[in-house]
């Protein structure tokens, strides 16, 4: 806020401050005069009426109530300009909140708190009567129109008196009285009461209201960390239900094979002995128990091998050539290649950083699966590439063989999952296992194929060296 | 030629019938003491020295999950007792977790896996029960 006519004065009005030329506070006050002019008796009429005017005031927007205490000082007392001046927080200026009639137009101006009228108000702690003050106080010279009488009333807060009420005479008929500071001083009380009603108790609201707010957001942040703390709880439960999960399938896959293999031993251990004593149905029956607890045998063995894919640390990578490890997985197929003539062709593969034995497993299985589900009458051709992607190396293992249906394809990777029977014998493990290695390699599995003519496999593998 | 004293610690019977079938069937000559439990092997094997039942043995076999006793705190008592220093002991198991590999290595003794497959059980126990006779732990 800026006191228009004070800061527009100030600089040229510098040299009244020096003593020599100052005029004497006495010169234009006339407070006195107050009690010398004619007395009329006391118009509680009018004070009522402005009183009341305050009070609808103060119901209905109480943040303009300096601005009403001002339009009724002008109404009631029939002055030409009238409003409040208080002081700003560093109370070294008056500043003009409300003012009505001739001076309207300095609304939001002031006055230097240790050089003039308002000052000298505080200072007596009384009211003052001025006449000319401009006198006194050149720069009020361009705060027009003239004041030829001002009445100063202290204003106070809370005891303190931290501003003033004024009303003023542009011309030398009216002439302010005792009655005039009687009804000012009643309605600067009002006043005084109501603006520490309406304006402080909005501080005091907006107190309040911060305080709700900062509660709320003390809420806020306490309901935030409650379901972080629910949601590390539920990830907490999921990790130890997995592990549970995972404890358990190995636990299971280890100590069902001891049984088993009791199983296994000792139908061996009775064809051994008893073949051909019994009848031919009983070694039969004595054939299947064998078979089948052998096949079992094959399944635990899928599941431990599963699980201890899990166990294992993939964080143990190295720099791998793929086509190393391609030409290992292939070396440790030899037997199955060679026996259905499968030819397994390879464009350059890239290195990446990964364990070695999962990446030798994945491909093998990948092979070993092509080679298996070959079509009948036709050689295997199995053909490995590698595409670069933004932060990946895609793999595709691609074959001729027989192909997987679509309704099928989502549930390869499942551990278990078998589509065939006993003409194409297998553990139903091993796309589950090398979904397992991809996965703990932060990579990707999919499976295209049209069922009749071969399958592709997908499998993305992060290019870490990409990232250096 | 005397008959080599064998000892087998092995709780499963169908597994005792298994080990002294494989033995029979390599032409082990020999005299098995079995225990059902670690800790009652101990009891007798450990018993002090002068005691009717206090022998050494020329092997001894280990099953690694016995109960009442964990397998490798039997293992440690045995080569903890001087008089077993120059006894070969070897731990059967259906366990080919590395970790136990590992572990019965650590313990610088023989480990020999039960397999499930009929003839193979029969060929690695008799194989290796052969050699601990021959050579010395």
């Amino acid at each position: 806020m800026s006191p228009s006519p004070m800061d527009e004065t100030r600089e040229d009005s510098a040299p009244v401050l020096c003593s020599d030329s100052l005029v004497p506070l006495e010169s234009i006050l006339c407070t006195e005069e107050l009690a010398r002019r004619p007395a009329r008796p006391p118009d509680y009429e009018t004070e009522n009426r402005a009183l009341s005017i305050l009070v609808q005031a103060l119901a209905d927007s109480p943040g303009t109530i300096l601005q009403k205490l001002a339009d009724t000082i002008l109404e009631m007392f029939r002055s030409h300009s009238a409003g409040l001046s208080l002081l700003t927080k560093d109370e070294k200026n008056f500043y003009w909140p409300a003012i009505a009639g001739a001076w309207k137009q300095h609304v939001g101006g002031g006055t230097p708190r240790d050089f003039g009228p308002c000052g000298d108000v505080l200072d007596c702690n009384a009211p003052l009567l001025f006449k000319h003050f401009e006198r006194r106080y050149p720069y009020l010279q361009k705060a027009t129109p003239v004041a030829r009488e001002a009445l100063l009333i202290p204003f106070y807060i809370q005891g303190k008196s931290v501003g003033t009420i004024w009303a003023m005479a542009h011309d030398v008929y009216r002439k302010f009285d005792a009655e005039d500071l009687r009804q000012m001083e009643s309605l600067g009380r009002f006043a005084s009461a109501a603006y520490q009603a309406a304006v402080l108790d909005q501080v005091e609201n907006s107190r309040q209201i911060a305080l709700h707010l900062m509660e709320d957001a003390v809420h806020a942040r306490q309901m935030a960390e409650q379901l972080n703390v629910e949601l590390r709880l539920n990830e907490e439960t999921l990790r130890r239900l997995n592990e549970d999960l995972k404890e358990f399938a190995y636990a299971a896959s280890h100590d069902l094979q001891e049984p088993l293999r009791m199983v296994t031993s000792y139908t061996q251990l009775l064809a051994r002995q008893y073949k051909g004593q019994l009848d031919g149905q009983a070694d039969q029956f004595i054939a299947f128990a064998i078979e089948g607890a052998k096949r079992m045998e094959t399944l635990l063995k899928g599941m431990r091998d599963y699980w201890s894919i899990n166990e294992r640390t993939i964080e143990q990578s190295e720099r791998l050539d793929c086509n190393r490890v391609l030409k290992a997985a292939c070396g440790n197929l030899d037997v199955q290649i060679q026996e259905c003539g499968a030819v397994v062709t390879y464009d350059p593969l890239p290195t990446v950083t990964v364990e070695e034995i999962p990446l030798v497993l994945l491909f093998q299985n990948l092979i070993g699966n092509a080679v298996k589900y070959r079509r009948q009458g036709q050689s295997p051709h199995i053909h490995v590439s590698a595409q670069k992607r933004s932060q990946a190396w895609k793999f595709s293992v691609a074959d001729n063989g027989i192909g997987i249906e679509a309704e099928h394809l989502k549930t390869v990777f499942a551990p278990f999952k078998r589509l065939h029977g006993a003409e194409y014998p297998g553990t139903g493990m091993g796309l589950a296992i090398c979904q397992k290695i991809v996965e703990g390699c932060k990579g990707q599995m999919l499976v295209e194929s049209t069922y009749g003519q071969g399958s592709v496999f997908h499998f993305t593998i992060p290019d870490k060296d990409g990232d250096i | 030629m005397n008959a080599a004293r064998i000892v087998l610690i092995e709780d499963n019977p169908a597994d005792v019938l298994l080990v002294e079938l494989a033995l029979k069937e390599n032409g082990v000559f020999c005299e098995l003491t079995k225990f059902a439990s670690g800790r009652e092997a101990l009891s007798i094997l450990c018993a002090p020295d002068g005691a009717a039942d206090a022998f050494v043995p020329d092997a001894i076999l280990l099953d690694l999950n016995t109960p009442k006793s964990d397998g490798f705190e039997v293992l440690t008592t045995l080569k903890q007792a001087p008089r077993f220093s120059k006894v070969p002991i070897a731990i059967i198991t259906s366990s080919s977790a590395y970790s136990d590999k590992h572990r019965i290595a650590l313990h610088g003794v023989r480990y020999i896996e039960k397999l499930s497959d009929l003839d193979a059980f029969i060929a690695t126990v008799g194989h290796a029960v052969k050699e601990m006779l021959i050579l010395p732990a």
